[in-house]
């Protein structure tokens, strides 16, 4: 039996428990951050913790007693789920709904509802839990705003890859064009470098042989691979093209032309073309021309001109003496009418004898054999030789015919004296015969001493020269229309001859002239040492 | 001068039985809510003039006290605030939603016919002494709630009303409940009748 002392103290064991239990379910609902809530199988909040309360905003007092589906946003979703979830067996279920507070604000929440069941196994209701998924929420609305935003940007990159393919698809097409004629024009261009009867020869800009054509080959028997990637200065000394290489290295930067011989029967004439695309040179093209024939041609016709010329001068030199024999009265007197057509003759014999002069000389030049006699002379005597020799037809032009003199004393200079007096001569000539009477004429002489070079001037107030005919005024046989209306008579041969006598002593030769008021022709020869080291070369 | 009329006192006075500590406490947190604690005190003192100076800090929830203390308890709030019939009814209401016992039955409160069955089970919860009988009639969506063999004062009548109707709202639709105080056929009882 158990006694009254002992019942009372298994129930205070018993009151202890509960005490402790309802602590606990207390401090358990106070902690629970999950919003739970129990209902009946009516719907009917029976009570719910502190989380829900706080969630929901109602105290428990109001909240026990309430319809549940009355805190949704949607109550026939919650009615449904309910009815037809719950009851279909189905113990527990999480849903997405909208919560609606004490002060209607609306909260999205995940909601669980587990069914409640007594120790039968009866239905005796539900717990609620709801979780406040607004942060999710936002974030899954950020994200959804993000991808969208995302979406519709790649959408648009998408559409400009599009669009940019397209635009490339053309641009390709055009490329594609443009590379056809490229290749059509490069073909063209090849097919005319290949076939094209005169040499060529491409230096790129760094002096590399980028290509040679077929005449190339053949003008230097050249394996073009021993010489195409190659700068010229890299080529072997026994390279077929070391001739042409020399005279390239040697060569000024520019267009000039050269001859080159390369053998007895193969005389070339070398051009070299810079090659430029826009204004940046991008290499040199070297045309080689076959000139053998024209060369020898050109030597035949010297050749048969200076036979013919010494044929013709010994019966004119001949003629030329008898008739002044004539005229001198050795062979008897003469009637005035004789001496008139004697003389006219003998002009014409002197002109002719002139003539054939100048063609010998012409030949000279173009024989390279025309100074051959240099020596040290004093090159105003020569002046005054020829000045003097002139002055009878300057007065009897009643010319002002004047010679200035140097200031300083000129030394004596190398020179070939027969060719300059051909010089001054040639020029006195022009000068007086295209000079109207009463006219000047007037030779100076200066010596540059800075320059170490000679100037000589002579100048007229002759009829001048026509400005467009100024450029041929050094050529053989030219004759400006001016003066072959005053001067019937002229070779066209004195100015040839003086530029390349001038030339040939290293001095140079120009004019500045207007029509009807003048000419004054300019030369120059050198006056130093080295001009001895450069005749030798003649 | 007594707050309690003498002839309520006596009756209070005859009640037999034990009440748990948890009813006497969430009466008390009731007046805690409505009038502070300097109001609880004041009740407190004009119990202790009558000769049950138990206070609130003192009460053990899971232990038995005499029964008087608690329709005493209700009668000097009523008369010391001068709170009417709404504010016992509203009290009894409250009552109901947070006593523990109430949770510690909830399961119970799924349908009204669970709830007649269970009544007696429920009374015991808070009373040693008494029964509580609920009889429905589905007729008349109705029923008779029946307290036997337990003296009550009139301060307990607005009050029980508040809480049977608390208790059947969780099972019927409140806008269409009723509970009334209906005469009593036997001595040391009370009736209430609920409609729906």
């Amino acid at each position: 039996m158990v006694d009254k002392e002992q019942i009372e103290s298994l129930l205070q064991i018993t009151r202890e428990d509960l005490r402790d239990l309802e602590m606990y379910v207390q401090e358990y609902s106070a902690f629970l951050p999950l919003a739970v809530s129990t209902i009946n199988p009516l719907g009917i909040i029976l009570n719910s913790n502190q989380a829900f309360q706080k969630l929901s905003g109602y105290k428990e007092i109001e909240m026990i007693g309430k319809k549940m589906e009355d805190l949704f946003l949607n109550k026939e979703d919650f009615k449904d789920l309910i009815e037809e979830k719950i009851f279909e067996g189905k113990p527990s279920l999480t849903r997405k709904m909208t919560f609606l507070t004490k002060e209607k604000k609306k909260i999205p929440v995940n909601m669980a509802i587990s069914a409640r069941k007594d120790e039968k196994g009866n239905f005796i209701g539900y717990f609620i839990a709801l979780s406040d998924i607004t942060a999710f929420e936002d974030l899954r609305k950020n994200l959804e705003k993000k991808v969208k935003e995302r979406t519709k940007d790649l959408e648009m990159r998408t559409q400009e890859i599009a669009e940019s393919r397209t635009a490339l698809m053309n641009i390709l097409e055009d490329v594609e064009g443009a590379r056809g004629r490229a290749e059509e024009e490069r073909d063209k261009t090849l097919a005319i470098f290949e076939n094209f009867p005169e040499g060529l020869l491409f230096l790129d800009k760094e002096n590399k042989i980028s290509s040679v054509n077929p005449s190339v080959r053949d003008f230097f028997q050249l394996d073009p691979k021993e010489a195409v990637g190659k700068k010229i200065d890299e080529l072997e000394k026994k390279s077929p093209l070391t001739p042409l290489i020399d005279i390239l290295r040697e060569s000024p930067k520019g267009i000039y032309r050269k001859e080159l011989k390369l053998r007895e029967n193969l005389i070339l004439e070398i051009s070299a073309i810079p090659v430029m695309r826009v204004e940046e040179k991008i290499g040199t093209l070297i045309i080689l021309r076959d000139i053998t024939r024209e060369k020898t041609i050109e030597r035949l016709k010297t050749e048969f001109v200076s036979i013919s010329a010494h044929q013709l001068r010994t019966p004119l030199s001949a003629v030329k003496w008898t008739l002044r024999m004539i005229l001198d009265r050795e062979l008897g007197e003469i009637s005035k009418e004789q001496r008139e057509f004697l003389e006219k003759t003998y002009l014409s014999n002197e002109r002719m004898i002139h003539l054939i002069n100048d063609l010998l000389n012409i030949t000279r030049i173009e024989e390279g054999r025309f100074l051959y006699n240099i020596k040290s002379q004093d090159i105003v005597k020569i002046a005054e030789r020829i000045v003097a020799s002139s002055e009878e037809m300057a007065r009897r032009k009643e010319l002002d015919f004047r010679f200035q003199k140097p200031k300083v004393k000129i030394p004596e200079i190398e020179l070939d004296p027969e060719k300059i007096s051909l010089v001054f001569q040639n020029l006195l000539d022009n000068a007086i015969h295209y000079t109207k009477t009463g006219g000047l004429v007037k030779i100076s002489l200066n010596y540059l001493k800075d320059k170490k070079e000679i100037l000589i001037s002579v100048k007229d107030t002759g009829i001048g020269i026509p400005k467009d005919q100024q450029k041929r005024v050094f050529t053989r046989f030219f004759r400006g229309a001016n003066a072959i209306k005053t001067e019937t008579e002229g070779t066209g041969l004195g100015l040839f001859i003086a530029k390349n006598i001038v030339d040939a002593h290293g001095g140079r030769i120009w004019f500045e002239s207007k029509e009807n008021k003048g000419t004054t022709f300019y030369f120059t020869l050198p006056a130093r040492r080295e001009f001895e080291e450069f005749l030798t070369g003649f | 001068m007594l707050i309690v009329s003498k002839q309520d006192l006596e009756k209070i006075k005859r009640m037999e039985g034990q009440t748990v500590g948890l009813s006497l406490k969430t009466d008390r947190k009731f007046v805690l809510e409505k009038k502070g604690k300097e109001g609880l005190e004041k009740v407190e003192r004009e119990m202790a003039k009558l000769g049950y100076p138990l206070k609130y800090e003192e009460i053990e929830n899971y232990q038995w006290y005499p029964v008087q203390l608690d329709p005493l308890f209700l009668s000097v709030s009523q008369r010391t605030f001068n709170w009417d019939d709404k504010v016992m009814w509203e009290w009894g209401r409250w009552g109901a939603k947070t006593h523990f016992i109430v949770k510690l039955m909830i399961r119970y409160f799924i349908s009204k016919e669970i709830i007649a069955k269970s009544a007696n089970k429920f009374w015991r919860k808070y009373y040693t002494r008494g029964t509580l009988d609920f009889k429905l009639s589905k007729k008349e969506n109705s029923g008779i709630v029946t307290i036997r063999d337990f003296i009550t004062c009139p301060a307990q009548y607005r009050y029980l009303e508040g809480y049977f109707f608390q208790i059947m709202s969780l099972v019927v639709p409140p806008e269409k409940l009723k509970v009334e105080q209906v005469e009593a056929l036997e001595e040391n009882s009370l009736r209430f009748k609920t409609t729906w």
